[in-house]
């Protein structure tokens, strides 16, 4: 996927006489656009398929949106990437689903909902943004920013966990997608803290040893 | 109907560029991989 963006953005650059600097932007452009729509459409068709679209929809933008601001621990190739976030994406889905069906006390939902957010503002305050070796935050406004950026979107889940928590009745659904999206909060605010990033990158080190023994390659190595 | 493969790479330009902003805007891509930034697109 980087050698197709790569291969697409010198042809732009070579027809419209960009310099190397506009060639380089395309190609980070192109690769965010391709792996986002690559992502998307591989967890909905799997949700879809498996009978948990929503759950899986919930979870997918639930932590995406949410990254986009806090950062977090990162997969080392887009292949590696992409089937570590599927198998997160659809097995938080099912999760959800699941403890939605074993969870009857509003008491005991009550007490997740507050405590998650509880877990989430504290990481924020103490951890937020969390950048990495490839895309460096040094200045001290642009972290501030995401910082605040990140309380608005914790702030806008509580406040979309709140409405589905009074409004579910008996829609399994209702309850499913509140899980799901608190499953969200948790999973990403976890990666955050030191256990959520060796969890991660442990993950990706053993996928990449499956797909360099089936006779892939990384990304990386290109 | 001939597209005009000037104005199709363009409008492939465009929107690129507007995406790379986007993630340059935030901490990092909406997914698990993060591919290294370009240096003009750095915050300094």
């Amino acid at each position: 996927m980087e050698k197709l963006a790569n291969k697409i953005s010198i042809k732009i650059a070579s027809e419209l006489s960009y310099d190397k600097d506009k060639q380089e932007v395309i190609e980070y452009g192109l690769i965010a656009l391709f792996q986002t729509v690559l992502m998307v459409m591989v967890v909905l068709l799997l949700g879809l398929i498996l009978g948990i679209f929503v759950e899986a929809a919930v979870v997918c933008f639930g932590v995406s949106i949410l990254r986009k601001y806090s950062g977090g621990a990162h997969a080392s190739s887009i292949a590696s990437c992409t089937i570590l976030s599927t198998i997160l994406c659809i097995g938080f889905a099912f999760l959800g689903k699941w403890l939605a069906g074993i969870i009857q006390s509003d008491a005991i939902l009550l007490t997740v909902l507050v405590l998650t957010f509880m877990f989430a503002i504290v990481i924020v305050i103490m951890k937020v943004p969390v950048d990495s070796p490839n895309k460096p935050i040094k200045s001290v406004s642009k972290r501030r920013k995401l910082k605040i950026r990140t309380l608005i979107v914790i702030i806008f889940y509580l406040l979309v966990s709140a409405g589905l928590f009074f409004v579910r009745g008996n829609l399994d659904l209702a309850i499913s997608a509140l899980l799901c999206l608190l499953i969200s909060v948790i999973w990403q605010m976890g990666t955050l803290t030191g256990p959520g990033r060796f969890l991660i990158e442990g993950s990706d080190r053993l996928i990449y040893r499956i797909i360099t023994m089936k006779g892939g390659h990384n990304n990386n190595e290109n | 109907m001939k597209i005009n493969m000037k104005s199709l790479y363009a409008s492939i330009a465009v929107a690129a560029t507007l995406i790379a902003a986007t993630v340059a805007t935030s901490a990092c891509m909406w997914f698990i991989y993060q591919p290294e930034e370009p240096k003009s697109l750095q915050d300094n």
